[in-house]
């Protein structure tokens, strides 16, 4: 995390017109597709649950008229992660955090609707290793893009409301070495409101 | 066509799959009526998810004690999907597997049917009896020789970790030699067979009940 702060820092002082920066906090959940499935194992699916959070942001404009802007997101959320079976055997799995930085490109859409799209990295964090995170936290590379839509609530700050969807590709080493192979498309969808400040 | 190549490779990859391996290196788990078994009827056994998580207790000042650590950790490792949960506990009383370092009661090692013969100690478990499977599970490994016998340390930690994998549900032995579950074990460890087995235990049915405390 520590690395982002240049970057944060060389972006915000990047481009003159100022007074499009903004920062952005906005809390919400993230819904994510199955993390993996075994067929073989009596169907057995390994699902994080709906994951409480938050995000923290910087846009910045890189042309002159402010319509296009860099986004950098950092993301925190936790969940649970739970595994069924057709034959009722799969059980509860200690909690996952999740980290997850992007850039993305922003533009405006219609009004005060943008769209972004970019990418970044996708930490996962498990509170205990055990299963499929019995190594630990993995990391993954994603893809990113979304919307937002702000609303003016005095001169300088804004209601948001963030749309996020993500994929990435998820597979751990503990799975790797007992025989697994290819990877688990996973698919992360969040709605988040905060505010927007500009600077 | 060429424009939606791109949008094609993309679609291609974002509903990629895991593939999970067949497990077609298990061996028998169960217990069945053959000549020499003391099953009468194929008997197959797991720790349901109600019974979790499953509480291990040996005396810490057992020479067990410091073999239990690892063996519990040998069989949490081997689920990916929090099938099983052990845990150890420091109270006999509230223990669903107990492991002594004594002879088996009454010198009747053949009231436990399912053994280990290592070299240097030997181990013992209760099994189920009409299906039943009576808490706590008791597990008996004792020195063939002696405390002091060099290797005795490898032997516990071999032994432990087979007759623990007993009392999860595999009732039978491995053919294999290089198992943790064959019946005079050497490895001191899971090889990926066990780990397949005992896998293969927690999702296949079961048809013995536990009685007793919990």
């Amino acid at each position: 995390m520590r690395s982002w702060f240049p970057l944060l820092l060389a972006v915000t002082a990047a481009h003159p017109a100022s007074a499009q920066r903004t920062v952005r906090l906005a809390l919400g959940g993230t819904w994510s597709s199955d993390l993996a499935r075994d067929a073989v194992l009596d169907n057995t699916v390994l699902t994080l649950g709906v994951a409480p959070g938050g995000t923290v942001g910087v846009a910045v404009p890189i042309t002159p008229n402010g319509s296009y802007r860099l986004v950098i997101e950092a993301g925190y959320s936790t969940s649970t992660l739970s595994a069924s079976s057709d034959a009722g055997n799969a059980g509860n799995l200690s909690r996952v955090a999740t980290i997850s930085t992007v850039a993305m490109l922003d533009g405006a859409i219609h009004g005060a609707l943008r769209w972004q799209a970019g990418g970044g990295l996708l930490f996962y964090r498990p509170a205990e290793k055990q299963g499929v995170f019995l190594d630990g936290g993995v990391r993954r590379y994603q893809l990113a893009g979304g919307m937002s839509w702000t609303h003016p609530l005095t001169p300088v700050l804004s209601l948001l409301i963030l749309g996020r969807y993500s994929f990435h590709e998820f597979i751990t080493p503990v799975l790797g070495a007992r025989g697994y192979s290819s990877y688990q498309s996973i698919h992360r969808a969040g709605l988040q409101v905060g505010v927007e400040r500009r600077f | 066509m060429r424009r939606l190549l791109p949008l094609v490779l993309v679609l291609a990859v974002a509903c990629s799959d895991l593939f999970a391996p067949q497990r077609t290196d298990a061996y028998e788990y169960r217990c069945l009526p053959t000549i020499g078994s003391f099953c009468a009827d194929t008997v197959a056994f797991h720790w349901p998810p109600s019974d979790q998580p499953v509480r291990v207790y040996t005396a810490s000042g057992s020479a067990l004690a410091p073999h239990l650590a690892t063996a519990l950790s040998r069989w949490n490792g081997a689920f990916l999907y929090g099938e099983l949960r052990l845990v150890a506990v420091t109270d006999s009383n509230s223990a669903d597997i107990i492991l002594e370092n004594i002879f088996p009661p009454e010198n009747n090692l053949l009231r436990e049917p399912m053994h280990a013969f290592a070299v240097g100690c030997t181990g013992a478990t209760d099994s189920p009896v009409d299906h039943v499977y009576q808490l706590p599970i008791h597990s008996y490994i004792f020195s063939n020789t002696g405390q002091a016998v060099p290797g005795i340390d490898l032997c516990y930690s071999i032994v432990v970790t087979h007759e623990l994998g007993h009392a999860l549900g595999i009732l039978t032995h491995s053919p294999s030699i290089g198992d943790v579950m064959y019946a005079s074990p050497v490895l001191d460890g899971l090889s990926d067979r066990d780990r397949q087995t005992i896998e293969t235990a927690y999702h296949s049915p079961a048809n013995v009940t536990t009685t007793g405390r919990r």
